[in-house]
């Protein structure tokens, strides 16, 4: 693989095919994805910078199910000619989705290293605990809360209102 | 983000954090289907802070705090040094001693259970309130549409609320810059503060104003004096907010721009609006709604008294535009659907009649100043609908139970509807 030229930018010209990289599930699913949506991921830029991109990538914190929409999404940011508004809307259709999903999005964009989606579910994440209870939010995400009396009386003096 | 942080998705420790522990299959490396029940309380430190950074408001921040160890444990307790209001400011138009001070408008949501101390067992009900912090942490209800202190608590209202209990959302925050005790400074249109969260220190403190005058000018923690930011005869400042983090101003001929907050330059956002001419005084509101930014152009008559001296205003109507973000251009606005905006002295605000109820959608609450000492200022409503203007019928803080109005008790004399002028 030496006379591989380095990955650089992804513009790829008619005569020279995109090049793709092999991803493989921690299911057995195989997945291709283009090298400048690849890119998205620093774990995967360090991958391919370390020329592993011959054989498929084997992701085993990741699902099938899970790494078929990352890849969705990293091609959807690597598309050129977007613009931001669309990005935006299209961004908030990807994560309308049931929480355990957003869950999987988060791990699997930590372990991936991808900015974009960590940023996208952690704002969809803050979105769904603003101007709860505590008790709402615990129910939401099925949180057992096991605080010390210390802490309990803390938190209770923290969130104590009084009006004049 | 290291691949060790995934260690967590592990049976062992997964088992803890679930009232009803299912199963053991919660890494995301086995076969868990969409519907199943996820370890939020095990994400790693750095993602639940990510997550906590990313709330601002005075009651969202501790809430989170109080959900679990590792939420508590994830974002800090606000800082220490964090803005305290009110805050000693310097001013040129005066040499008395001149302050910074706040507000927050929010909606306020009984729990089911009685839990207030006031009445045995009140029905549920909503509050759209605002109020700022006393110096010993009790907090003090201000009049919806000014500075005024509310100093009666109406008649259902909780005198201690549990925050842990409540359903609050922060609607938005004012400032405004007053002697002490002695009212608002003279001659300050609108005063925003940005950044403004739980997070902001006061070495990051950054006050815009815009004078009566229409000149913008800005404070910065440590400044001795106020800096302007406009050109001496430029154009006029109408109405100042903050959008999405960034502070914009509005000026006479409708069109917006940002502050860059680094280079305190302005950048263009939007086009200017046409309204027409005409001699009337035209006033110009800048509201955030449902994400986007609207504009409110307030028609004023206004009425000389003999000398020739304006001594009366009155509001005719209003038109209302929204900033098409797409292709950047201002549009007409017919109805404001579910929202109703209120228009105050300090800060404008729109509340969904759905989150609410108590009062009627496709309305605009604005203040009528009548400037003259006699007289008091009169809240009305503006109807959308049929471009009607009516006098408030209830205080300056609402109350609704569920769903329903509850309007019918005169509780208190119309006089108290009406503002004392300042």
């Amino acid at each position: 693989m030496s006379s591989s030229p380095p990955p650089s930018s992804a513009a790829a010209s008619p005569s020279c095919p995109k090049k793709m990289i092999a991803l493989r599930s921690s299911d057995g699913e195989t997945f291709e994805i283009e090298e400048a949506a690849a890119l998205q991921s620093k774990t995967l830029e360090n991958m391919i910078d370390e020329d592993c991109a011959g054989t498929p990538i084997p992701l085993p914190n990741v699902t099938g199910k899970i790494l078929a929409k990352v890849v969705e999404f990293c091609s959807k940011h690597a598309e050129p000619g977007v613009d931001d508004e669309s990005l935006r809307a299209w961004d908030a259709e990807f994560v309308n989705v049931e929480q355990a999903t957003v869950f999987d999005y988060i791990l699997a964009a930590n372990f991936l290293e991808i900015p974009t989606l960590l940023n996208l579910t952690c704002n969809v994440v803050a979105d769904m605990i603003r101007g709860k209870t505590p008790d709402e939010i615990r129910k939401f995400f099925n949180i057992k809360s096991i605080f010390s009396p210390e802490e309990e009386e803390e938190v209770r003096r923290e969130n104590h209102w009084a009006f004049e | 983000m290291q691949c060790a942080h995934l260690e967590l998705a592990t049976a062992s420790n997964v088992s803890e954090s679930f009232a009803d522990n299912s199963s053991d299959e919660m890494g995301i490396g086995s076969r868990m289907e969409g519907t199943g029940k996820r370890p939020w309380s095990d994400l790693p430190p750095e993602i639940l802070s990510m997550i906590g950074n990313r709330l601002h408001t005075r009651t969202d921040v501790p809430r989170f705090r109080s959900v679990c160890c590792s939420f508590r444990s994830s974002i800090p307790p606000p800082r220490r040094d964090a803005l305290r209001f009110p805050l000693r400011i310097p001013c040129s138009r005066s040499s008395h001693s001149v302050f910074l001070c706040d507000g927050t408008v929010c909606v306020l949501e009984t729990p089911d259970k009685a839990s207030s101390l006031a009445v045995p067992s009140p029905p549920r009900s909503r509050w759209l309130v605002k109020f700022q912090e006393s110096s010993v942490g009790d907090k003090q209800l201000l009049s919806l549409f000014s500075q005024r202190r509310i100093t009666y608590l109406p008649r259902n209202f909780p005198k201690i609320i549990d925050s842990l209990e409540f359903r609050i959302v922060e609607i938005c925050r004012e400032f405004r810059i007053e002697y002490g005790t002695l009212g608002v400074v003279p001659g300050i249109r609108k005063v925003v503060v940005s950044p403004d969260c739980v997070w902001t220190g006061l070495d990051e403190l950054e006050v815009y104003s815009i004078g009566e005058e229409g000149r913008l000018a800005y404070w910065k923690y440590g400044d001795e004096n106020w800096t302007y930011l406009d050109d001496q005869h430029g154009c006029s400042y109408a109405d100042i907010i903050v959008y999405e983090g960034k502070v914009c101003v509005i000026d006479q001929s409708g069109m917006v721009s940002l502050i860059d907050s680094s280079f305190r330059t302005l950048q263009k956002f939007s086009p200017s609006i046409y309204t027409g001419g005409g001699g009337c005084s035209n006033y110009k509101y800048l509201v955030v709604s449902g994400g986007d930014l609207y504009v409110v152009h307030r028609g004023i008559d206004v009425y000389t008294d003999d000398y020739l001296d304006p001594r009366f205003k009155e509001t005719f109507g209003f038109r209302v535009y929204r900033l098409d973000r797409r292709c950047g251009e201002w549009v007409d606005v017919g109805s404001l659907g579910d929202m109703a905006f209120f228009l105050g002295k300090h800060c404008s605000y729109a509340i969904s009649m759905h989150e609410l109820g108590g009062c009627n959608a496709n309305c605009i609450y604005f203040m009528e100043n009548t400037d003259s000492p006699y007289s008091r200022n009169k809240i009305n409503v503006f109807s959308l609908e049929d471009g009607s203007i009516k006098p408030l019928d209830f205080p300056p803080f609402l109350m609704s139970t569920w769903g329903t109005f509850n309007l019918t008790q005169p509780r208190f004399t119309p006089s108290r509807f009406q503002e004392d002028i300042n």
